[in-house]
């Protein structure tokens, strides 16, 4: 074995691989071989040590205590985030959902004007706030000198407020200026 | 190597990690302090080799044991613990690298310590890994402190670093050669020889 051969292995192998057969006795007859081995053991070793020397500066219980109330804001963090996530979705579709829902569409009013015969138009808008299910539906303008009472109000509470007028504003039904009473339903 | 090696088994007296994460899972805090205080040296040593600078290595270790214990439920017991600790400790390493400043310097500046022993220690610990830092590439790095300076086989760090045994070899005999290299270059008696 020559010099460069023993190199050639001391570059790659471990040491305890060169202390056996060829490499051992050339390593025992080459003066300058066996100092460079000796050399790179010496270094290699201290390297390991050094390495051992190279600790933490932090206790290992305050490190644990640290890790552990750490992992566990984390998780919370993780559920806050979850939950903001949610609430952020649940917003963002309620805006989208209020704007692409169709509205109601309004409800034609009929507007109509009643020339009274026998009611005042007080009577009048009186007894049909009294008799329609739903009064507010109803828009009534009551124009007391003229007797007349304009009414706007949807098909289906038109035509009860036509059968209203007909039936108690009739001179042959009832006695003209003779306070009508209703009768609640 | 030269026979002597850091230990890399669980102390004498600890339980084995397999039953500490099963104590663990069960709420119980005094068998992370356990498993901490068994690892915390190892991974400490990772993560100086990985980071290069001690000071950054306090934050990495404490990242790993988090992050260990925020996913010890993901562990499935199939590989080695310490192997998944090791990949816990890299990706944050790894990550801790790419997102920080450049610190050339860092390990020329040593911490203050009131010991002068420890002080000394620390100062050739710190010189020893910017040896390796300046010398390998990160892969050969990870090899030669794993198996030349742990004294795991090859077989054992390529289950830890997820490469195959042959790469492992390969990387090592590449990291050997530079770091021999570089002793040789720099000892007194044979820098003149040097190229």
């Amino acid at each position: 074995m020559t010099c460069d051969d023993y190199l050639a292995m001391l570059e790659t192998l471990p040491l305890e691989e060169l202390g056996y057969g060829a490499a051992r006795d050339h390593a025992a007859h080459c003066h300058d071989c066996n100092r460079v081995t000796r050399v790179v053991a010496e270094r290699e070793r201290s390297m390991i040590l050094a390495m051992a020397d190279v600790r933490s500066s932090m206790p290992s219980a305050d490190l644990a205590y640290n890790s552990v109330v750490m992992a566990r804001r984390r998780r919370i963090a993780v559920f806050y985030k979850i939950g903001l996530a949610v609430a952020a979705v649940a917003t963002v579709m309620g805006i989208i959902v209020a704007r692409v829902r169709p509205t109601v569409a309004p409800v034609a009013l009929i507007h109509q004007k009643f020339f009274l015969q026998c009611l005042s138009p007080d009577q009048a808008a009186a007894l049909l706030r009294s008799n329609l299910d739903d009064a507010n539906r109803l828009s009534l303008r009551a124009r007391p000198p003229l007797g007349v009472i304009d009414v706007s109000a949807p098909a289906v509470e038109m035509l009860r407020v036509r059968a209203l007028i007909d039936r108690y504003d009739n001179p042959s039904q009832t006695k003209c200026a003779v306070q009508v009473v209703v009768p609640r339903r | 190597m030269t026979g002597l090696s850091l230990s890399t088994t669980v102390a004498p007296g600890l339980t084995e990690p397999l039953e500490l994460i099963a104590r663990i899972r069960h709420g119980d805090d005094d068998a992370f302090a356990s498993l901490v205080s068994a690892y915390q040296p190892r991974v400490f040593r990772w993560a100086v080799t990985l980071s290069g600078d001690p000071d950054e290595a306090d934050d990495i270790t404490q990242e790993a044991f988090v992050r260990a214990y925020h996913k010890l439920g993901s562990f499935r017991g199939d590989g080695s613990f310490e192997g998944w600790l090791y990949r816990i400790t890299r990706r944050i390493a790894g990550r801790a690298r790419r997102g920080a400043v450049t610190r050339a310097d860092a390990l020329a500046q040593d911490v203050y310590v009131t010991d002068p022993g420890a002080r000394v220690d620390r100062q050739r610990a710190v010189a020893l890994i910017r040896t390796i830092a300046d010398t390998l590439p990160m892969r050969q790095r990870e090899v030669f402190v794993l198996c030349d300076l742990e004294g795991r086989t090859p077989s054992e760090a390529a289950a830890m670093l997820d490469m195959k045994d042959v790469s492992v070899r390969a990387s090592l005999f590449k990291a050997r050669a530079s770091i021999r290299r570089h002793i040789l270059a720099t000892h007194p008696c044979y820098r003149e020889q040097s190229p």
